[in-house]
Order: structure tokens, then C-alpha cells, then sequence
């Protein structure tokens, strides 16, 4: 190989410098390859963890059972629904620096600042809302009783009895909540279970007719509802 | 291999430096290339890349702190007393960091300038302090205690 070289003169002797170039263009292109690979890679761990983590706060602290919206834990109370945006600078202070939305069912309860983006946290809630219900009941015959049609957790009972007919006792489920010898007439509210359907019977000394017993109970009655919290920090 | 001989005597005087020249070019523009690559990925490729790092795995372990703090807080009772342990990153960019609770916020505290954040803590209003540092040597660690009306939180390391 010494021998052929010699034969061709001086400018055969850089013939791997070419090679080199090749070389060290490779190690230069490898590099920055790697390096835009890395550029890409730190882009996908963008996550933002802390505005994720603050939007899953507000949303646990908005269904706790001590938030001004909860009737108990994940039961929302519908009346106060609207009253949110007004309280929710002094319920919730450590929010108020921040670009929020809080949604219920895609309905907007409280907006600050311009969200775009940001994190959405979502929590599946029960919206309680209680409207008053009235029955009056006809109770004749040897039992005069009464179911109420669904639970709550107090009933006012309005007793008119007819003249000469005297109401002494009223029983919820067995149990005495009323008695008077002389006869019960008035309103009373009776405290009863949430828990177990309530039988209202009455000791009566005759029939009642339509119009001297009357029943107002305000049950709940809940709704599935998905509460969104949107932080954009 | 007499006519080469003959070649070889006849420009010997000059022909012999030239793959010395080469090589030494050759050790020349390849010790500037490597050294040029290391320079730039050294100088300032790889810190930034380290310091993104850092920031970002600080945010992780801040929202980790944040909501294990946050979910520490008992619901209320006449005497409570919780304790929740959570192991966040030991180090940082290669160093130790602190956790501070000042009041009712959490700031991250390191010595790089680029890492380090603040965030404020969504708890209810019966938390009343939230006292304490934590050092990333050990697990992280929030104790709640008080009663139906005050509760504080501690923040440190267990023991």
C-alpha cells in the first residue's frame, strides 16, 4: 500500500479526509437529532400538575359536607346554586387569584377572569332541591291511618277535627309522637325518620272526613349532575 | 520495486511530510468538533435541559404536597388528630430542596434560581395554621390537629 501511495504524487495523501468530514458530519447531525428528540420529549411531560392539583382541591372543597353549597357530602342544595358567584370570593379565598370556571351540567355557576384551555376536573354530584307537598288524607274505619307517600325528615301535621269527635293520639310507625286526653287540634310538627317510610295513625273517637287532617312534608328529591371546575392558572 | 525505490529517492525530501500534515489536521479539526459539541451541550444545552427537568418535577412534587395537605384535613369532630405520609423526590437537579408552609400557602424553596414556586392551599375554613418545613431528606409528612372549630395542619419529615 506504501508502494502504490508513492507512485501518484502528494495529493493522495489527504484521500481520508473526505471520510472524516462524512464522520464528523454524522457526529454533528446525531447530535442535534438527539437533541430535538429531547426538545420533543420535555414538551410531552408539560403537564401542569399544580393547576390540576388545584382544580381537583376547589372541586373536592365545593362537594365537602362543610361547603356553603352541600347539603352533605356530594349533595349540592339547589337553592343555593345561585347564590355561588355572590359567596365564592369569601367561601373559597385561596381561588380568587386564579382564571376559573365552575360548571354544573354546562350550566356556568361562577366565572373569573378569561379561562382558555387550562384543566377540568370533573366530579359526578346529587342535586337535592325540596318543594313543599300537601295531602289530606280520608281516614275512616277501625284504622285510621296513613302512609306518607315518600320519606322526609319532618311533617306538619294540621288537625281540625270535626265537632265531637276527639283526636288523642298519634302514633309514627308505632311509636307515640302526640297525645293529648283532651284532644289534639292545631298544627304540629313532627319530627320523623329519613330513613324508613312513615305510617301516621291516628286514635280517633269518629271519622274524619276529608279536609280536618292536612299532611305538609318536603321531600328531597335529587338529580345526578356533573360538577366541572376549570382552573386556568 | 526498483522503480519505486528510485520515486522515493527522488522526492524524498518533501513527499514524507504530507500524511504527517494530514493527520495532524485530521487531530486537529476532530479535537475542535468534539471540543465544540462538549462546549455547547456542557455550557448550556444540558443545564437548561436539567433546570426544565427541575422545574417540572418540582411542580409534580408540589401538587403532590399540595393535595396531600389538602386531603388531610378530617372532617369535623370533637378531637382530631391525622397524619398522612406521602415520599416525594429525595433531590432536585442534583440537590436537596425544602417545602415551607407560611400561613395557608406551600413554597418550594431551592437553590437553583429557576425552580421554586409558590401555591396557595384550598382548605376549609376551620384550618386556622398551616406551620412546619419539610426537608426533602426524609418522607413527607402533615399532622392535623384540633377540634370541631380549629384545626392545624404541621408539615415535616417523619421520624
Amino acid at each position: 500500500m506504501w508502494g502504490a501511495d508513492a507512485g501518484r504524487g502528494i495529493g493522495r495523501a489527504q484521500a481520508n479526509l473526505p471520510a472524516f468530514a462524512i464522520a464528523v458530519l454524522l457526529v454533528t447531525s446525531t447530535a442535534s437529532l438527539s437533541l430535538f428528540v429531547v426538545d420533543g420529549a420535555f414538551g410531552a411531560v408539560d403537564r401542569e400538575p399544580i393547576e390540576r392539583a388545584r382544580a381537583a382541591g376547589l372541586a373536592a372543597a365545593l362537594v365537602d359536607a362543610d361547603s356553603p353549597l352541600a347539603e352533605r357530602a356530594n349533595v349540592l342544595n339547589r337553592s343555593r346554586l345561585a347564590g355561588l358567584d355572590a359567596t365564592f370570593d369569601t367561601a373559597f379565598p385561596s381561588a380568587s387569584a386564579l382564571d376559573l370556571r365552575i360548571t354544573l351540567d354546562e350550566e356556568v355557576l361562577v366565572e373569573r377572569g378569561t379561562p382558555t384551555g387550562g384543566t377540568s376536573v370533573r366530579r359526578l354530584v346529587l342535586v337535592a332541591d325540596r318543594d313543599t307537598r300537601t295531602i289530606e288524607p280520608a281516614l275512616s274505619g277501625s284504622e285510621q291511618a296513613v302512609t306518607l307517600p315518600r320519606r322526609a325528615s319532618s311533617v306538619t301535621v294540621a288537625l281540625d277535627p270535626p265537632p265531637g269527635t276527639t283526636v288523642t293520639t298519634l302514633r309514627v310507625n308505632d311509636r307515640v309522637v302526640l297525645h293529648d286526653p283532651a284532644g289534639l287540634d292545631g298544627q304540629y310538627d313532627v319530627a320523623i325518620s329519613r330513613f324508613e317510610t312513615a305510617r301516621l295513625a291516628f286514635d280517633v273517637s269518629g271519622p274524619l272526613p276529608p279536609g280536618s287532617v292536612q299532611l305538609r312534608y318536603r321531600p328531597a328529591t335529587t338529580r345526578k349532575a356533573v360538577l366541572e371546575v376549570t382552573v386556568d392558572a | 520495486m526498483t522503480r519505486h525505490r528510485r520515486v522515493t529517492r527522488a522526492t524524498a525530501d518533501t513527499r514524507a511530510v504530507s500524511p504527517a500534515v494530514g493527520k495532524t489536521l485530521e487531530i486537529g479539526m476532530g479535537v475542535l468538533v468534539i471540543a465544540l459539541l462538549t462546549s455547547t451541550l456542557y455550557g448550556s444545552v444540558i443545564p437548561e435541559y436539567r433546570a426544565d427537568a427541575g422545574v417540572e418535577l418540582a411542580d409534580t412534587a408540589l401538587a403532590s404536597a399540595l393535595s396531600t395537605t389538602e386531603t388531610t384535613v378530617p372532617p369535623p369532630g370533637a378531637s382530631v388528630s391525622v397524619s398522612t405520609q406521602v415520599r416525594l423526590p429525595t433531590t432536585i437537579r442534583g440537590s436537596t430542596y425544602e417545602i415551607v408552609a407560611n400561613g395557608t400557602r406551600l413554597e418550594l424553596q431551592h437553590p437553583h434560581h429557576r425552580i421554586g414556586r409558590t401555591v396557595p392551599l384550598s382548605v376549609p375554613s376551620r384550618v386556622v395554621a398551616v406551620t412546619g418545613t419539610w426537608r426533602s431528606t426524609k418522607p413527607f409528612v402533615v399532622t392535623a390537629t384540633g377540634n370541631r372549630s380549629a384545626v392545624t395542619l404541621h408539615i415535616g419529615g417523619a421520624v
